[in-house]
């Protein structure tokens, strides 16, 4: 985000012009949020459909959004939470295991006409899939999008120790999933 | 550990791509419309205030003030100015276990037939910057967020910030 579209989101809120900041948020961050949905639930019909809560959300709560935080960083965790939330309730639909929800996201990966991955590619997807959701966006977060440590615990307000330990957690589960299949 | 790690890792980032998914042609260019669409009818949710625990007090003291003065008024009697207590004198204890017994509903009322003179007449506690707050504010926030008196007089500050922003 370009400092001058914060400053503009800025200004708007301390206006509480909320609809304006809303255009102005929704312009610069709907693609990067897109994405960050899209690497956790990987299909599109539900990235859209998570992508629609999330900013349902961020316009229900701009009035009451602190400042203590980037805006970025306060949009990421809504993102982050509707994910997990919504990983939560898809997995116990899909798979009683993780091996199992492995075996299942790499099938229909496999035919879905949007994933433009070879069959490797198509396993790593599946086996990042098969972690568990909060695992999964700190290797998300990590791994594709290169956060640093401290930005990543700011975003999922908790301490760099735990993410670090999540992280290796997250590798090696990966590891075992591809070795494995 | 770490080297393991870092070999995997290592291993991993061949795959790395970032172009692994097709998005429908011309998915981000309707995004913006359709969502402003949506939240057309949605209510924002109200902001919560923040207030200071000094603030409640201010408001505490001058509802107690109001009731008092109306209580004085209706039973006619003058005291003498060494029967009087000022607001110093009065007990922040006092001043709660009074807001806790009293009817919230008398108290809220008995504010809001304050008048500005009722509320300049006692204000010399207060700084002059102090002084220019209005106090429709503390009355508005307690109506706004239908807090009771226990909630306001029991919160810590600090939690009651949080809270605020949590919520």
């Amino acid at each position: 985000m370009t400092a001058i579209s914060e400053v503009d989101i800025q200004n708007y809120l301390t206006k509480k012009q909320y609809e304006k900041a809303f255009n102005k948020l929704l312009q610069v961050y709907k693609e990067r949020i897109y994405w960050q949905i899209r690497k956790m639930v990987l299909h599109h019909e539900d990235a859209n459909d998570v992508s629609q809560n999330v900013w349902i959300k961020a316009w229900k709560g701009l009035p009451k959004f602190s400042r203590r935080s980037a805006i970025y960083t306060w949009l990421y965790r809504i993102a982050h939470n509707e994910s997990i939330t919504y990983l939560n309730k898809q997995r116990m639909k899909i798979a009683d295991d993780s091996e199992q929800y492995f075996q299942t996201t790499y099938a229909n990966l496999q035919s879905d006409a949007d994933f433009r991955g070879d069959e490797i590619e198509a396993k790593l997807q599946a086996a990042i899939a098969s972690l568990p959701p909060k695992q999964q966006a700190v290797f998300n977060m990590k791994y594709f999008e290169e956060k640093k440590y401290q930005e990543m615990a700011d975003i999922l307000q908790t301490s760099v120790g735990a993410l670090k330990a999540s992280y290796h957690h997250a590798v090696k589960k990966i590891e075992q999933f591809i070795k494995g299949n | 550990m770490m080297n393991e790690n870092k070999h995997i890792e290592e291993q991993l980032e061949g795959l790395k791509r970032d172009d692994l998914f097709n998005v429908p042609e011309g998915y981000f260019d309707q995004m913006q419309q359709r969502i402003l669409q949506q939240i057309q009818d949605i209510p924002q949710e109200r902001k919560a205030k923040v207030i200071s625990l000094q603030n409640m007090m201010r408001v505490a003291a001058s509802i107690l003030f109001a009731v008092g003065l109306s209580w004085t008024m209706q039973h006619q009697i003058e005291p003498t100015q060494s029967q009087m207590a000022t607001f110093e004198e009065v007990e922040t204890k006092e001043m709660e276990n009074y807001l806790l017994e009293y009817d919230e509903e008398d108290i809220i009322t008995a504010y809001a037939e304050m008048t500005n003179e009722d509320v300049e007449d006692d204000s010399s506690w207060l700084t002059e910057d102090e002084k220019e707050e209005n106090n429709d504010v503390y009355f508005e926030y307690i109506l706004d967020e239908e807090l009771s008196i226990e909630e306001i007089l029991q919160t810590d500050p600090e939690l009651f910030e949080e809270l605020c922003i949590a919520c």
